[in-house]
């Protein structure tokens, strides 16, 4: 049972994670409605198996349950696109089609003002970008250059070695350099 | 600084202002997210005490229900003595107790009359 202080750290700690995770989320999956789902399970994982833990080990470990969600979510998607693959394209386009990856980038921001601006224009960009990398690399450019994890931290969440974490980095700037080409400010 | 640490710090603060510019429905969901995974913690834990308690008291309930239904079928010993019901039914009824009244009379009368000896 955890205490009313933890429960308000904790509160503290989602609040401060929640925005950056549905981002990811939504890059991971392409999908608005199953990056919430993901988010908020993530969150009642956290709470529930490592809320007694120290605070400072909540960063790592709540990256590490979506990473594995988001693993879990990309497993799921695949098994389900082979179950269906003799269904007749059109009606499953929706659930399976890989399509364009730029297109399933969850973009909440259209009509904002953000959008408008060339750094609405270079986020979006960029998102779509990131919305084209591997799996691996995307995971470990955004929480090593977006969430801050070090590179040991980032390890731990991604279950993998240092060197994977550095080696998938690299390549990760190096293609959405190349994705981005000329959006690139 | 490098030019690969440069390109992140870029990438940091686009996507930090892209989060920041969230959309309140978006942020909304998210704080209902947060609080029901809180609340979900209080819930289990509530849960769980029930998942205990539960059993224990179910398991009292039906030891009681087996005494009950056990002591009903046992077979009672006849009574010997009349109950208050009956008496008040005796007494009640004026022919009765003028009856018990001459009681002494119809015992001579059952023994035979002595003229009929």
């Amino acid at each position: 049972m955890i205490d009313a202080p933890r429960r308000q750290q904790l509160d503290r700690f989602l609040a401060s994670v929640e925005k950056r995770a549905l981002r990811m989320a939504q890059i991971g999956t392409g999908q608005t409605e199953e990056a919430l789902d993901i988010v908020q399970e993530a969150m009642f994982r956290l709470v529930q198996r490592y809320g007694s833990h120290p605070p400072e080990q909540w960063r790592p470990l709540y990256y590490g349950i979506l990473q594995n969600l988001l693993r879990d979510w990309h497993r799921r998607r695949r098994v389900r696109a082979k179950l269906f693959a003799w269904w007749p394209r059109n009606t499953m386009r929706q659930e399976t089609s890989d399509g364009d990856p730029i297109e399933q980038v969850a973009d909440c921001e259209t009509a904002g003002p953000l959008a408008q601006t060339a750094a609405g224009e270079a986020a979006r960009a960029l998102k779509a970008a990131l919305g084209r990398l591997p799996a691996r690399q995307q995971q470990t450019f955004l929480l090593r250059a977006w969430e801050g994890l070090s590179v040991a931290e980032t390890a731990t969440a991604m279950g993998c070695s240092q060197g994977t974490v550095k080696t998938q980095y690299s390549r990760a700037i190096e293609t959405l350099k190349t994705l981005l080409g000329e959006h690139w400010p | 600084m490098k030019p690969e640490d440069r390109f992140a710090e870029s990438a940091k603060r686009l996507l930090d202002q892209d989060a920041a510019a969230m959309d309140k429905a978006a942020a909304a969901r998210l704080r209902r997210a947060r609080l029901s995974a809180l609340g979900r913690e209080t819930t289990d834990a509530g849960s769980r005490l029930l998942r205990w308690r539960l059993p224990a008291a179910l398991a009292t309930a039906a030891a009681v229900l087996a005494i009950v239904v056990a002591l009903s079928l046992r077979p009672s010993p006849p009574s010997l003595a009349t109950g208050p019901v009956e008496d008040l039914e005796l007494l009640a009824e004026s022919d009765s107790l003028e009856f018990y009244e001459d009681l002494d009379f119809y015992a001579w009368l059952a023994e035979g009359r002595p003229d009929e000896g």
